[in-house]
């Protein structure tokens, strides 16, 4: 079983929130009302999170940091499910089941990176955005939790394709939008098992750290560090 | 014991099941008024979603929360002091144990329905018994709350087995409904020692059973990781709270009802002064947990925590952290400490105070957690909806309403303990104290002694 | 009424207890079933479980003797 992982490098990236902005087109992200965003409901999976501190622990220098779901081998957010609407996958994905939820919101309120969103409502969305809504992944009722997936509707994309090419599944033939769309290359995505994988390699590096790692959530996305 | 002459004695309490007067009907229009608007409320939320609510992100639980936390608090009064006061045979408990249990009851099932309003789909609850994963602490929650309120009715009930015999034997209205509900009870020496056998098994199963409630739900904020929540004491210190606020709303609810069935006579001054005693000793002990809780972290000093430490000492959540030390510290400690306060307009006002600092307490708790997260994101904000008002508004309209119905239904006081109260318990009271005294052999001996000097 | 019908109400109440008890024990059952077939937090599911369980037989069951008893007594010669 592969375990799936990612690898943001701080140093390459330049903030130009394109794997936002692909994030919230690929997995069909409702877009709230003006209102609604300035009450803080906004809703992202990606986000582009702007660390206060400069040069303090361990070395941070840059001071925005692409942030989604950390994927969590050990997540908070599935303890406290009382309807299991959200589980680990065998392959480290933390997948969220949507007709499962009955939107307690307990999830979100112990996910220490506070990654979940909740849809308040439901708002009309602009005509352009439903006409371009991704096929391959449910539009969301309100009064529940969604997250980041890891983009699994690809995963799943991938892997009947290579079912029907009668082979496995290569290393690139799963990534994530936000992976796919970084114009510096700055997201590295694969097998967290696989040896060989570039991910493992990076996720090694004497660069490497993991948000709040020191909750034992262990985290699978992990950062570099921007150089000195 | 003779039915009859007890008719006359205590007539007073049996008045408010069959006398009405006007202004109770009014304040009932009122109340469902008020209860009414909630509904609306709610059904408003229903059609538009939780969006119809003031919360947002990252402060995603709020008022539903709150008073979930502080309905479930008050509960405690009820079965938890009347059951703690039986155990410990104090006398001056007898006008008070019922009163004290029918608030749990009410409170409890109130309280017991806000996490359910607080959900973002109703429609989809049963999934919590297809599906229900055990180790949320949100079943534990589910399964306590039930427990408790089963244990509370039924402890509520059984102690009220002779009073509603009496009022079946009285005859006149609704005489059906009390006779199923008697359950042949007639007094009869086997079915009293039935009956106080019972008593004394819930007595001792309640005071497990209700503070395991209010400790669960300290859990569901103990068991996560975020700063100001995951804490250890979590679990006593809201025990004590819910003791605190729910001897206060007892006190309250006491004071209301003497005044309007005019219980003067049942309810004195010295029932409160006592209970105003115990939620001095109960106020000290919160007063107690709370500096715990807010050295360690002070002393400590681990950014994230700090960051919720200081927005509640100095940031936005100041005037409500500071108006609850007053109202749950000062104030109280103030008023019960004082021999020339603690009369019963200052207990009232101890009380209030008391109530009002509770949920104070229980905001604070919740929402400067979830506004400030770990990672750095802007402070969250929260000002709470029409929705959430209303909602709040009708939840304690519908405590008033069910404690008004109850009390036209049965006796708010314990008759038979009264009762019992003033035939044997002076007999046994003296014969007990005497028992403690040193000199006196055994109960034989303590009896004969009694027996020479009347 | 006849105390015959007043019985059978009665009973009928009683029978709500046993049924939230039963109702309770059922669905414990079920929770601890479905966590064995997902593999996942079983120890905890079971052990929560037998606890509540025991708390709400021992509800219901005091219940019922206060019943019974209270009627037994009514057949005895005064
Ligand atoms: S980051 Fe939060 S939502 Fe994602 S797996 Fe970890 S705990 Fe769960
Ligand atoms: S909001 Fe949904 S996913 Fe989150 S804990 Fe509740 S039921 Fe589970």
């Amino acid at each position: 079983m592969p375990k799936y992982g990612m690898v943001i490098d701080l140093d390459k990236c330049t903030s130009c929130q394109a794997c936002v902005t692909a994030c919230k087109v690929e997995n069909n992200v409702q877009i709230v009302s003006e209102d609604d965003a300035q009450n803080g409901r906004a809703m992202f999976w990606m986000k582009m999170l702007t660390m206060e501190f400069d040069g303090d622990y361990p070395n941070i220098r840059p001071k925005t940091l692409p942030r989604n779901c950390m994927q969590c081998d050990e997540p908070s957010c599935i303890k406290v499910c009382p309807v299991r609407a959200t589980y680990l996958r065998d392959d480290g994905i933390v997948a969220q089941i949507y007709p499962q939820c009955i939107g307690c919101r307990y999830c979100m309120a112990n996910c220490p990176y506070t990654v979940k969103v909740f849809n308040w409502d439901r708002q009309e969305q602009p005509a352009e955005v439903e006409r371009t809504y991704n096929p391959d992944v449910s539009v969301r009722p309100k009064g529940i939790v969604e997250k980041c997936t890891f983009c699994i509707h690809r995963l799943q994309t991938a892997s009947e394709k290579a079912k029907a090419e009668h082979r496995d599944l290569e290393p690139g033939d799963y990534v994530p939008a936000c992976v796919e769309v970084c114009p510096v290359d700055a997201i590295s995505f694969g097998d967290l098992d696989d040896r060989k994988s570039e991910v493992l390699k990076a996720s090694r590096d004497y660069r490497a750290f993991g948000l709040l790692e020191e909750l034992g959530t262990v985290p699978k996305v992990r950062y570099l560090n921007a150089k000195e | 014991m003779s039915y009859q002459n007890l008719r006359d004695e205590d007539e007073a309490l049996f008045r408010p099941i069959y006398e009405t007067d006007r202004s109770f009907y009014a304040v009932v229009i009122a109340l469902t008024a008020i209860f009414l608007f909630g509904l609306g409320c709610y059904i408003h939320q229903l059609i538009y979603g939780l969006g119809a609510t003031g919360m947002d992100e990252p402060v995603s639980w709020a008022f539903y929360i709150v008073d979930f936390v502080f309905f479930i608090g008050i509960s405690h009064a009820g079965t938890l002091i009347s059951a703690i006061l039986r155990l410990s045979k104090a006398e001056w408990r007898r006008p008070i144990t019922r009163m004290a249990e029918v608030i749990t009851g009410i409170v409890l099932a109130i309280g017991g329905l806000h996490p359910i309003i607080d959900l973002g789909r109703p429609d989809r609850i049963l999934h919590l018994f297809e599906r229900g994963r055990l180790q949320s602490p949100l079943l534990w929650d589910l399964t306590s709350v039930t427990a408790y309120f089963t244990a509370s009715t039924i402890y509520l009930y059984v102690p009220m087995i002779p009073d509603i015999a009496l009022l079946r034997d009285r005859g006149g209205k609704l005489k059906n409904l009390y006779r199923i509900l008697a359950w042949g009870y007639k007094g009869t020496p086997k079915q009293k020692h039935a009956l106080e056998r019972a008593i004394n098994i819930l007595m001792v199963m309640v005071i497990p059973i209700a503070i395991s409630v209010h400790t669960i739900i300290a859990w569901i904020f103990g068991m996560t990781l975020q700063p100001g929540w995951h804490s250890t004491i979590f679990g006593p210190y809201f025990v004590v709270g819910a003791i605190y606020s729910g001897i206060a709303a007892l006190v309250i609810v006491m004071l209301a009802f003497r005044k309007i069935y005019h219980f003067e006579d049942y309810l004195k001054e010295i029932h409160f002064q006592y209970l105003g005693t115990l939620l001095l000793v109960v106020a000290l002990l919160w007063t107690y947990f709370t500096f715990n809780e807010y050295l360690t972290t002070f002393y400590g000093h681990e950014p994230a925590e700090m960051r919720v430490f200081l927005y509640k000492f100095t940031g936005g959540y100041a005037p409500f952290f500071w108006a609850m030390v007053f109202c749950n510290f000062l104030l109280p400690v103030v008023i019960l400490s004082n021999k020339k306060l603690k009369k019963i307009p200052g207990i009232l006002i101890a009380s209030i105070g008391v109530v009002i600092g509770m949920w104070l307490e229980r905001l604070i708790i919740i929402i400067p957690t979830l506004a400030n997260p770990r990672l750095p994101y802007p402070t969250g904000m929260y000002i709470p909806s029409i929705t959430e008002i209303g909602i709040a508004g009708a939840a304690t309209s519908a405590f008033l309403l069910g404690f008004m119905g109850f009390s036209k239904l049965f006796p708010l006081i314990s008759i038979w303990e009264t009762k019992e109260g003033r035939e044997h318990s002076v007999h046994e009271v003296s014969m007990r104290l005497r028992e403690y005294l040193p000199g006196q052999l055994d109960k034989s001996g303590v009896e004969a002694s009694v027996k020479a000097e009347l | 009424m006849k105390d015959r019908t007043v019985y059978i109400i009665q009973l009928i109440t009683l029978s709500f207890n046993w049924l939230l008890a039963i109702s309770v024990t059922w669905w414990f059952v079920h929770l601890v079933v479905v966590s064995n077939q997902v593999k996942d937090t079983q120890t905890a599911s079971l052990w929560i479980s037998i606890l509540a369980i025991t708390v709400f037989w021992i509800l219901a069951g005091v219940l019922s003797y206060v019943f019974f008893s209270l009627h037994r007594r009514e057949k005895e010669p005064a």
